[in-house]
């Protein structure tokens, strides 16, 4: 009985495993290293390449910028309707890509909430590359907000007191305190918005199009190139994966980083001196 | 010069701290069971916490004035907080812990003799180098007041003897207001110049060590210091002729007149007020039968649990005398030095009793 159940439980996880690496596999076992670099030559990849690049690198930045700083506040702050607040940050998170494409044509769209007002100062954003900025940002930055927030709180508080009590003011604390203690976890964060937003797809495709060279990401052009040029997609994906993967292990290492700290300073030797 | 005055209400969790001080250049050490709000009176004075009513100020400084609206930040407030627990910054190193306040750290690092550590993360120092970072990160800005809060608990025993010496010196160095809270009745009594004992957000009893250890106000003070504590003898007060007889205990002795109460009541003697010996008791003491119990040799003295009838009560004997488990003895009372306890108020009614 219980060999029994030990071999179910290992036959589970080997499916589970071979589920989730078989595809990733096939793509690799598909594309040669050497058809890899090729693709990256073609002209649809390199001019996708460049617009998320851009984009993403505009979205993320202002994210950062407008995020950190918020996510701060929500940490610290108790207020009447904060959680009301937190739940309506996280909202995007379980809406359908395609949902936030057409919520984002709602308000910024010709015929939009704020269409006549944009249109009088002569901006049309849909269809352009800051739409495509709108739309990364818009769905990667609750990943960075959640994430920012909880390594805000995680902060001691008995810190930013002793700052204060040392002459500190608010911006100091902020500045010389919390920020830094909070690194680890704002890279966390940011990394997982990051890559949130290189692959955001359904937002983008609605809010701003396929245009290539102009709007056309790479996760875009993965279904552009797999109507034309099924290696091409394939080449694009792989891509994908690796930077993926590398923004995974640099997430485990900001976490193996954090985890040695804290145990560096729990259980240091505090002997006599 | 260096005072901090306060008079205040603060709401906390299980009940309003309410209290009162006025406290010059000297420490003050606030004792107390954790709860009893301690470290909220230290988080008031620094800002730390805001309280609904009263006031405190620092010298002609008012850092607090409900009724004005007057609110000092924190940083505007001219303290020196050394943390339970140190709160140093983990991502500074000591030099950068310390002049975290501004100022310069190379004089004060060499005064507390941790020049060495100055490029260590805390993270790599012991308790005691710890805190002493803590103790000058608070110096270094010079303030008007220090605020202490349980500094020298974590370290071990034969440590936080030496860093009584030293507070008490930095004190005496400083002229300033200290403020000193700690759950440790000897640790107060080393370093105050007033114990302040807390019981449940309020003042229980103020005054010098010495005052408060020879008269406490009730029962709960009593307890409070001194190790081992004091003995407990529960018993009947008649109000009529002023005598008290203990319960399932062969022991009265007589209140002076003024003293009044009538009912239950305890009487109270101090381990080291009590004496074995081998006769029954010469005069001005009283003494019973007892059995030795246990027997802890300290080396410099002896305690022994003595049992007489159901109790056991704590001897503290000087030196070392010798005696064997189970051993008859008599318990002799030193009268004059006894407590006697209202029963149901626990107030003190008086010290002092004759046979």
């Amino acid at each position: 009985m219980r060999a029994l159940f030990a071999a179910l439980l290992a036959v589970a996880t080997a499916i589970a495993l071979a589920f989730l690496l078989l595809p990733i596999a096939a793509i690799f076992l598909r594309v040669p290293p050497g058809d890899l670099v090729g693709a990256l030559g073609h002209r649809a990849t390199r001019d996708a390449l460049v617009v998320s690049l851009e984009t993403s690198a505009i979205a993320h930045v202002a994210v950062l910028l407008i995020g950190t700083p918020a996510a701060y506040l929500l940490a610290r702050r108790r207020f009447r309707g904060r959680s009301a607040v937190l739940t309506l940050i996280e909202l995007p998170l379980v809406l359908p890509p395609a949902v936030a494409g057409i919520a984002l044509l709602a308000a910024f769209g010709r015929a939009g909430l704020l269409g006549g007002e944009l249109d009088a100062l002569g901006v049309q954003i849909p269809f352009t590359q800051a739409a495509v900025v709108l739309a990364v940002a818009f769905v990667e930055s609750p990943f960075y907000f959640r994430g920012a927030i909880a390594a805000f709180e995680a902060v001691d508080g008995t810190l930013v007191d002793a700052a204060r009590t040392l002459g500190a003011g608010p911006a100091r604390v902020f500045a010389r305190v919390a920020l830094p203690l909070a690194a680890g976890g704002l890279g966390a964060a940011s990394a997982l918005a990051l890559a949130r937003g290189l692959g955001e797809f359904g937002a983008t495709i609605i809010f701003a199009g396929s245009l290539q060279g102009v709007t056309q990401t790479l996760p875009l052009a993965v279904y552009a190139q797999f109507e034309q040029d099924f290696d091409t997609a394939l080449a694009i994906s792989a891509l994908f994966i690796v930077v993926g993967a590398l923004l995974l292990v640099t997430l485990k290492l900001y976490g193996w980083l954090r985890f040695a700290s804290i145990f560096r300073s729990r259980f240091a030797p505090s002997t006599s001196s | 010069m260096a005072s901090i005055r306060l008079d205040l209400s603060l709401p906390l969790r299980a009940f309003d701290l309410e209290l009162a001080l006025d406290a010059g250049p000297e420490t003050v050490a606030l004792v107390g069971p954790s709860g009893a709000g301690k470290t909220s009176v230290l988080r008031a004075i620094a800002g730390l916490a805001r309280p609904a009513r009263g006031t405190i100020s620092c010298g002609d400084e008012i850092w607090f004035n409900a009724d004005r609206r007057i609110d000092r930040r924190p940083e505007e407030r001219s303290v020196g907080f050394v943390f339970q627990e140190y709160a140093l910054f983990p991502h500074l190193n000591v030099e950068q812990n310390v002049t975290f306040g501004g100022a310069r750290a190379d004089r004060l690092l060499w005064r507390l003799h941790i020049e060495h550590l100055a490029k260590a993360k805390p993270s790599e120092l012991s308790g005691g180098e710890r805190q002493r970072v803590a103790i000058g990160r608070a110096l270094v800005r010079e303030p008007n007041a220090y605020l202490m809060d349980e500094p020298i608990s974590a370290l071990d025993a034969r440590l936080r003897e030496e860093m009584r010496v030293e507070l008490n010196r930095l004190q005496r160095q400083l002229k300033h207001t200290f403020v000193h809270v700690t759950h440790d009745q000897e640790e107060a009594m080393a370093v105050a110049d007033r114990l302040c004992i807390m019981k449940g957000g309020r003042i229980a009893q103020i005054g010098t060590p010495l005052d408060v250890y020879n008269a406490p106000v009730d029962r709960y003070v009593a307890r409070q210091l001194g190790s081992p504590p004091m003995n407990f003898i529960s018993g009947h007060l008649d109000g009529t002729n002023g005598r008290f007889t203990a319960e399932n205990m062969p022991l009265a002795a007589a209140a002076p007149a003024a003293a009044g109460g009538n009912g239950p009541a305890w009487l109270g003697i101090r381990p080291e007020d009590l004496a074995i010996a081998h006769e029954p008791a010469r005069t001005g003491t009283a003494s019973v039968p007892a059995a030795i119990y246990e027997i802890e040799p300290l080396g410099a003295m002896t305690i022994v649990d003595v049992k007489a009838s159901d109790h056991i009560l704590k001897a503290q004997l000087p030196g070392q005398p010798r005696f064997s488990q189970g051993e008859a003895v008599q318990l002799v009372f030193d009268l004059a030095k006894c407590h006697l306890f209202d029963g149901s108020s626990e107030r003190r009614l008086t010290t002092g009793l004759t046979v």
